[in-house]
């Protein structure tokens, strides 16, 4: 939650160096037109006849002057505005239907590449995604696809400019003058030099620019997404003087920019004029050694602008051209993406009757060297309720939520569920029968209905009204302004805290799995709205295999065993009297801690706070150590431990009313189904899963 | 120069509407650039047209006498018109480059100030990603309102009038014929940036819709691979961009037979045949050189036939982007400052005098009709289930909002009378979800307090037991946090936020159920922290924990909006069912393992 504002695509660093040959990423982009051969061969011709055409009409027009300087009459006049005018408009017609062939074939270019990225991102591993920069992937969707398009775009009309600029020369050649063409020739090197500076400064500037652009651009998201922390307490004018700093150093690239192109275009039109000068002056001469009569010096002069035009408009789309690969080339690098974890080509589906789960010597690291979890032994019973526990950073959730569902494979060991390893089931039977509750709430832009209904799609609304009732979230979505077709925006910017997770909650239970994995699923709950989930899970999961990660003691206590996780090392299992005649880590946690959680307050020692800092300081030592690690590996470690900087926002504790003893409130019962529609709810789960495992 | 620094009035007092918004304020931030840019630009059209003339009174030189000496000063006239071109092209080009970046960057700063400034109940209706793209995005399309576009066609304007004056000069009737030609070609061609505009705004929108929906499934990825659901999102995904792709095949028809380009095309074709037969029947007053004037003039405007689409377009887009921000800055705020502003000194009671409340833009009630008194220096906890408006109560006491009825009375003022700077000066809010900010865990310390030193913010850290691991770091208080930086944990977020509470050293501290999330081992350690945090101040804490709960000077319990009960701890447990209730789910101490 709490960093928000980087969903913004604030600033990203950007690769400006091809790490790909020239021809490949071309050859790519060659492989995109290649779909469309039939439309771009029909758009070719289109475009040969309209610049046939366009260069046809100034003969005529010199046809015209040369027949005017001797004795005609008016018919010919007519004729050659009647031909001039046809030749005109077929150019226009022409290049009429071809602008209409090139946006169908371009907007269906864009759509190819934009569905290939995708696909290809949505299999990626989550490795991956996790540890681009946010903002990264989705430019590759939006605007990296756009400037393939305008590189597309350009690579077809240079074929237009290309074949204006042959067949002006050779126009001027065969009916001017082999002088006139050379002076022609000759502002081509000069604006060849003009672009050539423009592609040196020009890259530069606008890298900077476009670098200005994100910084400011990811300040002011930030600024956004935190307004109300610089509200409480009073930043709003410093922050605005920050990103005054931030605007001026954009601007001062921009002015640098501005003065470059400007320098530029002038200089372009001048080179034209002159060329016009010099072509005059020549033409008169040879005009007066009676080689050239005044419409071919006309005509020259024409051509010889025209055959400036497309030079100038190579040139000045060459840098786009080169962004537009580099943007080709960071696209490759995502369609080259070769999953790692992905279906064995022998997989099958999980089998449905076994579910207990057993982690066998599992190490892992997500970059390598740096063990996050080692050698870990566990196996937990079908049905089996397991309180997995340990301090912030121990691995509890890489173990249960990114092992288990095989988010992620392990380096050493194996995972198996049942007498299936997970490596060898598919990925979609596997996660279908794992449900979890992530630290993080996360909701999507939808209706809470949909929301609910993400995992269970044939869900009926009434289903979903039973499920709510049970946990004790119907009153509160009914009280939204549209009940349950309030579309949730911005991951719930709108909802309570509670009321977010109050929802994944749903979600989970409503898409029925034979696994669960809790992961501190009610941490943002009061106790009594706690203990209705709690509830709901036995009522309609007893007997389902579970992990439940923990803080707090009644939850851990009431688990069938308890397993503690220390540094990556499962380092006790037993049940909690066990662990406690262990006096081992969970009896000192216990004793030292989790009285903490009743009515005394803890007080500590001078010598268990220095302790508790000790261990503090050897914690960020190890980390420290870690991180070189990664710079030195690889050396693609941008984030540090966590490729995601959130995944510790939301820790909390699973409290129940198990072991104590119950007031019966008088006035709420538990929830407002009645035994019936409890019944018929508890049906509804074991049906569709087809097996019911008694316990 | 900058204007912005030295002016008081806000865009939105100086201008009436967005239109006097669009073509006065940019004109008023450089009128002086603006002014020398618009005769530069005058004499560069003219010396760009100048040669299509010359070129035709070379020809008849050339036709009637030869070489001459005339005959090259026609021709070294090109060159010279050309120079001159070159330097006023250059210095009016420039200047109105650097008027448009810098409106580019005073709208842009205060277009932030603004919304910023604006209060919550604006920030909660509005999607924080379209202000973003409407402060980078549209204030840039904006600019480019200005520049390329208006520059560009003010140069038209100038090189069209040189022209009709030549030609004029030529021939008055095809002069004429081409003032009225070119009126109805304006007319087509912005009737044709009107069909378009809308298109265009569409896909803008589209294409945002692409990047939202594309970057949340990303941001949820494990949500959408735990539930299978990759080909579900792809499909959805795919039906977004084929939206898009279908729009920009729609307007590439639309663009495609530009009929506002045939009315030159013929124009020009006409045009020649007229002259033609105009000179063979007068060799006299028509000749060969103004033949080709004519011609080489309309060809020259045919070229601008390339460009007016696109700056029409430009100039299009940038008035209703104009009109965007203007709706958005000149949104009406409930939260009003005080005309006459009141000091409190928050040493009396905090008192909720039937307050009820809904969220700006909804109708929900979520405070109803609540009434409780707070001592001065008293430690009050809120209890209630999820959505019962806790963090509301905090919200208001903060004044990010105003209660819609009943009086918040600070000393015995309303807090409507107590400017919202002055209120949150004295309260200060750790919140449920921390933000930190992606800058140095110095500058986060310090958020609250710009001044404080660095002995200070050393000090706050150690205060919330904070400094042990900070220290740790190899860049110990200039750590980098966030995304290209170091990541925290939980319990350091949450620590870190208590430091920059206790610099701010307020009257009324403020706690949202922050140790929910967080271990064992460092709640203990927060809770020192936080210990020292409460010290002699009001506090009012969002909290589910007993000890907590059980320490508190007075509990706020509350349901659906509602207080139900309030009192000690003990008092509850002996009165409140609801209380009771409650309890027996909070976590209790056991007594030993059994
Ligand atoms: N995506 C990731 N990339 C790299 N390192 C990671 C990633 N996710 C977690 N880690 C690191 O792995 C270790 C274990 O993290 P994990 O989230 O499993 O801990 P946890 O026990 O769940 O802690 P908490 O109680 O804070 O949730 C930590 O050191 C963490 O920084
Ligand atoms: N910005 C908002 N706009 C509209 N409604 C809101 C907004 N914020 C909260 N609400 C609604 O107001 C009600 C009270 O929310 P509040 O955040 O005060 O609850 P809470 O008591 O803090 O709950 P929790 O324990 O879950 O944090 C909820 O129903 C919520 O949906
Ligand atoms: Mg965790
Ligand atoms: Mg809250």
């Amino acid at each position: 939650m709490s960093h928000r504002g980087r969903r913004f695509g604030g600033f990203q660093e950007e690769k400006h160096q091809l790490t790909r040959p020239t021809r490949k990423v071309l050859g790519a982009l060659g492989i995109f037109l290649g779909n469309h051969r039939l439309g771009l061969f029909f758009s070719v011709v289109l475009i040969g006849l309209s610049s046939i055409a366009s260069v046809i009409s100034p003969i005529l027009l010199k046809d015209g002057i040369d027949l005017a300087t001797e004795d005609s009459n008016y018919q010919v006049a007519l004729w050659f505005m009647w031909v001039f005018l046809g030749l005109t408009l077929f150019s226009w017609i022409l290049s009429s239907i071809n602008t209409r062939v090139q946006a169908k074939i371009s907007s269906r270019m864009l759509f190819e590449v934009r569905e290939k990225i995708f696909d290809s991102l949505v299999h990626a591993d989550i490795d991956y995604l996790k540890n681009e920069q946010s903002g990264n992937v989705t430019a590759r969707i939006t605007s990296d696809t756009e400037e393939v398009g305008t590189g597309l775009g350009i690579i077809i009309s240079s074929g237009i400019q290309v074949l204006l600029l042959v067949s002006s020369f050779v126009i001027i050649v065969t009916q001017v003058h082999w002088l006139v063409a050379l002076i022609a020739l000759v502002s081509v090197p000069v604006a060849l030099v003009l672009s050539a500076i423009l592609a040196y400064f020009g890259k530069r500037i606008i890298i900077n620019i476009r670098r200005a652009f994100g910084v400011v651009s990811g300040k002011m998201a930030e600024n956004l997404a935190g307004v109300t922390i610089s509200k409480s307490f009073n930043r709003e004018d410093e922050l605005a003087e920050e990103l005054k700093k931030l605007n001026q150093e954009h601007y001062n690239y921009n002015k640098k920019f501005g003065l470059l192109m400007q320098l530029m275009m002038p200089t372009i039109n001048a080179v034209s004029l002159i060329t016009l000068g010099v072509i005059l002056i020549v033409g008169g001469i040879l005009n007066a050694d009676g080689v050239l009569t005044i419409g071919e010096i006309y005509l020259g002069a024409v051509l010889a602008q025209r055959f400036l035009m497309p030079v100038i408009h190579l040139s000045m789309s060459w840098p786009s051209f080169q962004s537009s690969l580099g943007a080709m080339d960071r696209i490759l690098d995502v369609l080259e993406i070769e999953p790692k974890v992905t279906d064995a080509l022998d997989a099958k589906k999980l089998q449905t009757e076994d579910d207990a789960i057993h982690f066998e010597n599992v190490s892992f690291a997500y970059n390598k060297g740096v063990w996050v979890l080692e050698d870990i032994n566990l196996s937990v019973n079908s049905g089996e309720l397991i309180a997995v526990v340990g301090e912030t950073g121990a691995g509890k959730t890489t173990l249960c939520t990114a092992l288990l569902p095989r988010f992620y494979d392990v380096q050493k060991g194996s995972i198996r569920i049942g007498d299936d390893d997970i490596k060898d089931v598919e990925l979609y039977s596997l996660r279908k029968s794992i449900g979890m509750i992530l630290q993080e709430p996360y909701l999507f832009t939808a209706t809470v209905m949909d929301n609910i209904r993400y995992g269970a799609p044939e869900a009926s609304n009434e289903d979903i009204r039973d499920l709510c009732k049970l946990i004790g979230a119907d009153e509160f979505i009914e009280a939204l302004p549209k009940g349950y077709d309030t579309i949730v925006r911005e991951g719930g910017k709108k909802l309570s805290a509670g009321q977010r997770q109050m929802i994944t909650i749903a979600r989970m239970m409503l898409a029925n799995p034979r696994i669960l994995v809790l992961d501190e699923a009610t941490s943002r709950l009061d106790a009594y709205s706690e203990s209705l989930v709690q509830r709901a899970q036995e009522l309609l999961f007893k007997g389902r295999t579970t992990f439940v990660i923990a803080h707090r003691l009644s939850t851990i206590r009431n688990a069938d065993r308890i397993a503690v996780i220390d540094k990556g090392k499962l380092v006790e299992l037993g049940t909690h009297s066990e662990l406690l005649a262990k006096r081992g880590y969970y009896a000192e946690l216990y004793h030292t801690y989790y009285s903490f959680q009743g009515f005394e307050k803890v007080e500590l020692s001078q010598e268990e706070w220095s302790k508790i800092e000790q261990q503090e300081r050897e914690e960020m030592k190890r980390l420290a150590m870690m991180q070189e690690q990664m710079k030195k590996g690889k050396g693609q470690g941008k984030g540090m431990m966590k490729g995601q900087p959130t995944p510790h926002g939301a820790h909390g504790s699973t409290g129940s009313a198990h072991g104590s003893q119950k007031l019966v409130h008088p006035k709420q019962d538990m929830a407002d189904l009645s035994p019936e529609q409890k019944k018929k709810m508890m049906e509804k789960m074991k049906l569709k899963k087809g097996k019911v495992r008694k316990e | 120069m900058n204007a912005t620094t030295e002016k008081k009035k806000l865009i939105t007092e100086r201008y009436s509407s967005f239109k006097k918004f669009f073509w006065l304020y940019w004109i008023k931030l450089n009128p002086k650039f603006i002014l020398v840019s618009i005769i530069g630009i005058a004499i560069t059209s003219f010396m760009e047209t100048w040669p299509a003339i010359l070129l035709g009174d070379g020809l008849d030189e050339l036709i009637n006498s030869g070489v001459t000496n005339q005959f090259y000063y026609y021709s070294i006239m090109i060159f010279v018109a050309a120079g001159i071109a070159w330097v006023a092209y250059f210095i009016s080009a420039y200047l109105w480059t650097l008027a448009g970046f810098r409106f580019e960057r005073d709208t842009r700063q205060e277009f932030f100030e603004v919304i910023h400034n604006h209060s919550m109940a604006f920030h909660d209706v509005n999607d924080s990603g379209v202000l973003l793209s409407m402060g980078m995005n549209e204030v840039a399309q904006m600019r480019m309102a200005y520049n390329p576009a208006i520059r560009q066609l003010v140069r038209q304007f100038f090189s069209i009038s040189v022209t009709i004056y030549f030609l004029w000069q030529i021939n008055s009737i095809i002069g004429i014929a081409l003032l009225l030609c070119l009126v109805w070609y304006l007319a087509l061609a912005w009737q044709y940036a009107k069909r378009i505009g809308p298109v265009r705004r569409k896909l803008a929108k589209e294409l945002g819709e692409v990047s939202s929906s594309s970057q949340e499934i990303f941001r949820g990825i494990d949500v959408v691979r735990s539930y299978g659901n990759e080909e579900v999102e792809q499909k959805k995904f795919s039906k977004v961009s084929n939206n898009y792709a279908e729009l920009i095949k729609t307007e590439g028809y639309l663009s495609s037979f530009y009929w506002p380009g045939l009315v030159l095309v013929v124009f020009t074709a006409v045009a020649f045949g007229y002259s033609m037969m105009l000179m063979m029947s007068s060799r006299q007053d028509f000749t060969v050189g103004d033949l080709t004037k004519v011609i080489a003039l309309l060809l020259a405007l045919n070229r601008f036939n390339f460009f007016i689409p696109r700056l029409l377009l430009m100039l299009q887009a940038g008035l209703i982007n104009a009109e965007r921000l203007w709706g958005v800055m000149t949104f009406d705020d409930p939260m009003i400052e005080p005309e006459n502003p009141e000091r409190s000194e928050w040493t009396e009671s905090i008192v909720f005098e039937n307050v009820s409340f809904n969220y700006p833009g909804t109708s929900k009630e979520v405070l109803k009709d609540v009434s409780f008194t707070i001592p001065p220096g008293s430690n009050v906890a809120l209890l209630g289930g999820p959505g019962s408006g806790k963090t509301t109560v905090l919200k208001l006491l903060l004044r990010l909002y105003d209660p819609s009825e009943g009086i918040i009375r600070i000393n015995g003022l309303d807090m409507k009378d107590l400017p919202t700077k002055e209120v949150r000066s004295s309260v200060t809010l750790v919140e449920q979800d921390i933000f930190l900010f992606s800058d140095t865990i110095k500058a986060n310390i310090a958020f609250s307090r710009a001044t404080a030193t660095d002995e200070e913010i050393s000090l706050a850290a150690r205060r919330a037991k904070a400094a042990n691991f900070i220290e740790a770091m190899s860049d110990g208080y200039d750590t980098v946090i966030g995304e290209r930086g170091v990541t925290l944990s939980g319990g350091q977020r949450q620590r870190l936020a208590i430091a920059r509470a206790l610099l701010s050293d307020p009257k009324v501290l403020l706690l949202d159920d922050f140790a929910s999330a967080i271990d064992v081992k460092t709640e203990v350690q927060l809770r020192a922290g936080m210990d020292e945090l409460i010290k002699g101040r009001t506090s009012i804490m969002v909290t589910h924990r007993l000890s907590t709960l059980a320490d508190a000077d007075m509990i706020i319990l509350m349901k659906k909006g509602e207080v139900v009960d309030i009192g000690t701890h003990k008092e509850l447990l002996e009165h409140s069912e609801d209380y009771q209730f409650m309890c027996q789910y909070l976590p209790q101490k056991e007594n030993g393992g059994n």
